[in-house]
């Protein structure tokens, strides 16, 4: 495994981690007393991850969401500016290929390393045609404690911490379908075939942004 | 009477020997039968109407107590004094207008009672002979004739045939043939007589001459010729023809011929005049075509002074070749200026482009560290946070992985989970050298930025240049698009250039030009000389001479004609101042000139006729006519008819002492010579009722017809 994977791999698992960790919800079980917090859905995990890994589709989404919510608009206006001066859109972009059901990559092997360390738990139901369905993740309380402890002292993950609570922030309620409903609104995406990288639509956002605010990013 | 001719015409010979030979002037006078032409003893004849007859219808346009009234008139006429006694306007005049009619052929009656005239009928006797005029007016024009023969029935179609003399249907020709009929009757001829054409602009002089008409006028005495004692200016070619003085036929053609001559003469001068005024026309002409020569030559040596005014044009023709070449060179030193900044402009474009280009790479570039950096740290840091981890468990069958499994797996270089070899992993990643290369990326970054600037200071000051230059080159289009427009100064050059080769090309062909017209003024200047240097002499070069030959044969004519006609002269003389002072008139004498003129010597003056008093020309005109025919009578000298219509003798002179004359003459005439003459009276004045036997008395307001 040369760096560039094993870094890529390295991302991988803390990007589903945080994600997990984030935007899961509080949980207590008396069977399993360790899971402390539930995330259902791995096409929510898709979705997010989506976000996270295209700061221009996040951009995009943004400022669709301040079209529709004037009000927020000068907090996106800024969200947006530091994404673009900040160079996020390229710095940033982990490409992804567009699946059946739009962005998707397998996730398996990330999950199941999480799980031999112990961070999170996982249960799912085989459905009558034998596909997984209703995923669910558990995150235990040894992962919590190792985000608490040592997440704060990396600076270089911080970002990660920082948009993920972006995210939560505006997009955190939505489920993954209605994630992928405004996803698939956008043409870069739409039109991104079945295996094939979904576009860069810094421009578009370039434009509508001059067009809401009448700025240049 | 004995004239020598030969005699005449030698004694004129000598006069104009210098001129004429004696045949020239024998030929100048021509003459030959007219020398013995005339007599004065009388023919003896005498005329005499014997009936007068006529039909017709009183038709009116309007309507009158007479209207469509059928006129039959029928009257036997009487040698000695006829009278019709009328009052006026009730048809006298028109009777004698009948019979001059039916002897002249001419009728003078007026139109309207004309037209009611459909048939005349007038026996007329010469001498003893007797004729008989018929007219038939039925039809349009006339038919008419003249019938050896006396007969008082209107003659049916083809009637006395053989009795006809002549017959005519047209009034012209009737006359015409009377004439003959008379003039051979009484030895008469047409005494001739010149005058102006009566045609506009015509200057030709005709001839003229006395027709039976107009000696009807010494027969016929209207009371409206009454202030005349003959008629018009013929009168006394009437005169001399009643008298028939010896020579008076060489006399009249004489003074035809000089009238004639006298005509040419003039029309010669005029002619003569016409040419010369030709001449002056055409002299003038050619001064005209001279002058308008010498004002073209002229002209020509003007335009040729004037080629010296090509010198502006040419100076102009300069100035704006340099202006143009001036205005050329700042355009090529413009565009040279254009294209050197177009050069410089695509120059810095190009480097700037190179640069923007070099930024954007360079750009990725310091992305592609920066994520290179951040996925070294990132890396790093997530190695950390997910370090000193243990499997715990697994994630395919979830068992717990014990510590001994894994402390086993360490020592034998084994997955603790799938138990592979991973001896020859590098299972750590070795933060050290991963620390370096983060070192050497942040060293590469710094220059690859502090390149940027560099690059991006550059691309500034670019900016600065290609503005400048389109600064430049704005300018300079600008002063390209202020250059002035070199097709104008182009379409002035060559106008002024054609402008001067015509200026130059008049001063060559006009010297052939100028040749021409000095030639042309030549011929013209040569011509106006003949002109002025040659009179024209023209027609007849002896035609004074001649004239004079004739005015003296004339003369000499006249004084042979009058010597010899004295006696003749002096008993009309004496026989008219017997009857002017029988009908009361107070005149001594009377006297006739050679040119017959006649003259009534009152109180101790010789005055013409119309000098005498109105009321008493009548008198002496009477007694004109009534001697000329006693001459005939009482010494048989003259020509005169002895027949007299005399139409209202009394209606001037209301003088009662005339009135008595009038009625003793009548009655004298009447008793002395009423077998030897006639004479037809018409009269209103009832006084005169009762002075003769044959009269015809109509009570007042009756019609004669």
């Amino acid at each position: 495994m040369n760096l560039e994977e094993q870094v890529r791999s390295y991302k991988d698992r803390l990007r589903i981690f945080l994600i997990l960790f984030y935007f899961s919800e509080n949980y207590s079980s008396t069977e399993h007393p360790e899971h402390k917090r539930n995330f259902k859905s791995e096409v929510r995990i898709q979705k997010i991850d989506f976000l996270i890994r295209n700061p221009d589709y996040l951009a995009y989404e943004l400022l669709t969401l301040a079209a529709a919510e004037p009000l927020k608009k000068p907090e996106i206006k800024a969200i947006v500016k530091s994404i673009f001066n900040s160079s996020e859109p390229q710095l940033r972009r982990m490409e992804m290929e567009r699946f059946f059901f739009g962005a998707y990559e397998d996730i398996d092997d990330v999950i199941g390393f999480l799980k031999s360390i112990d961070f999170i738990d996982f249960t799912s139901k085989k459905s009558t045609d034998l596909k997984t369905i209703e995923k669910q993740y558990f995150v235990t309380e040894f992962g919590i404690n190792k985000v608490n402890s040592a997440l704060s002292n990396l600076q270089a993950l911080n970002w990660y911490v920082r948009r993920c609570e972006l995210i939560k922030k505006y997009f955190g309620d939505l489920s993954g379908s209605q994630l992928k409903v405004s996803q698939y609104k956008i043409e870069e995406y739409k039109n991104a075939s079945f295996k094939t990288f979904i576009g860069d639509i810094s421009e578009t956002v370039k434009t509508n942004f001059f067009n809401m605010f009448n700025e240049r990013l | 009477m004995s004239f020598d001719y030969k005699n005449f015409v030698n004694s004129l010979q000598k006069e104009f020997e210098s001129d004429f030979n004696s045949e020239e002037i024998k030929e100048i006078l021509d003459l030959d039968t007219e020398l013995t032409q005339d007599t004065p003893l009388s023919t003896g004849k005498r005329l005499e109407v014997n009936y007068i007859a006529f039909t017709g219808k009183k038709v009116t346009e309007e309507e009158q107590e007479y209207s469509d009234q059928e006129i039959d008139y029928t009257q036997e006429v009487h040698s000695g004094v006829n009278m019709w006694v009328a009052d006026n306007l009730k048809g006298k005049s028109s009777i004698f207008k009948i019979v001059k009619f039916a002897l002249t052929g001419q009728d003078s009656l007026k139109p309207n009672i004309s037209k009611w005239i459909k048939h005349i009928l007038l026996i007329f006797s010469i001498n003893d002979k007797r004729f008989t005029v018929y007219i038939n007016k039925e039809k349009k024009g006339i038919q008419a004739a003249l019938y050896n023969k006396e007969f008082r029935g209107y003659p049916n179609e083809g009637e006395y045939e053989d009795e006809k003399l002549f017959s005519s249907t047209s009034k012209d020709e009737f006359q015409s043939q009377l004439e003959d009929f008379f003039f051979n009757q009484f030895d008469y001829y047409s005494l001739r007589w010149t005058q102006k054409s009566s045609a506009k602009d015509s200057d030709d002089l005709l001839e003229a001459g006395a027709s039976w008409l107009t000696y009807f006028k010494s027969i016929f005495l209207e009371s409206k010729d009454s202030g005349d004692l003959m008629y018009g200016a013929q009168g006394t070619k009437v005169f001399q023809m009643l008298l028939g003085l010896h020579l008076t036929s060489p006399i009249n053609k004489l003074s035809v011929a000089k009238d004639k001559m006298l005509h040419l003469k003039g029309k010669q001068q005029s002619f003569a005049t016409t040419q010369i005024s030709d001449i002056q026309t055409e002299k003038s002409g050619l001064e005209d075509e001279l002058a308008e020569l010498n004002q073209k030559f002229s002209a020509i040596t003007r335009a040729e002074q004037q080629t010296a005014n090509t010198a502006p044009l040419i100076d102009e023709y300069d100035t704006l070749v340099k202006e143009m070449a001036d205005e050329n060179s700042r355009m090529l030193q413009l565009n040279e200026s254009l294209q050197v900044n177009r050069r410089n402009k695509s120059k810095v474009e190009g480097r700037k482009h190179y640069l923007e280009d070099e930024l954007r790479r360079l750009g990725k570039e310091v992305i592609k560290i920066e994520k290179q950096q951040t996925d070294i740290k990132e890396y790093l840091e997530i190695g950390v946070f997910f370090s000193n981890l243990d499997v715990k468990t697994c994630p395919s069958c979830s068992h717990t992985v014990t510590k001994e499994k894994k402390q086993n797996a360490a020592s034998t270089h084994h997955c603790a989970l799938c138990t592979d070899d991973i001896s020859n992993d590098e299972h750590e990643v070795d933060t050290t050298n991963l620390n370096i290369k983060l070192a050497e990326l942040n060293q590469l970054q710094q220059s690859i930025e502090s390149g940027i600037v560099e690059q991006r200071n550059e691309l500034e000051e670019l900016r600065k240049q290609s503005n400048e230059l389109y600064g430049e080159s704005i300018k300079l289009e600008q002063q390209h698009a202020g250059l002035k427009d070199t097709s104008t100064i182009n379409s002035r050059l060559e106008e002024l250039q054609n402008t001067i080769t015509e200026e130059r090309k008049k001063i060559r062909p006009r010297d052939s030009e100028k040749n021409e017209i000095i030639e042309k003024k030549a011929v013209l200047s040569f011509r106006i000389n003949q002109l002025t240097a040659l009179p024209k002499p023209l027609g007849d070069p002896k035609i004074e001479q001649k004239i004079q030959v004739l005015i003296k044969a004339i003369a000499e004519l006249n004084r042979i004609r009058y010597e010899e006609g004295q006696s003749v002269l002096k008993k009309l003389s004496d026989l008219m101042t017997n009857e002017v002072q029988a009908l009361g008139l107070k005149i001594s004498e009377i006297s006739i000139n050679d040119r017959f003129d006649i003259k009534y010597k009152q109180d101790g003056d010789f005055l013409s006729f119309s000098e005498i008093a109105e009321g008493e020309q009548l008198r002496a005109k009477l007694a004109f006519y009534l001697s000329l025919i006693q001459l005939d009578i009482e010494y048989n000298y003259g020509r005169h008819s002895r027949f007299l219509i005399i139409d209202s003798p009394g209606k001037e002179e209301g003088d009662k002492n005339y009135l008595e004359g009038l009625s003793k003459l009548i009655k004298e005439l009447e008793s002395r010579f009423g077998d030897k003459l006639q004479i037809l009276v018409g009269t209103a004045e009832r006084t005169l009722e009762n002075t003769v036997t044959h009269q015809n008395v109509f009570p007042s307001q009756t019609f004669v017809f």
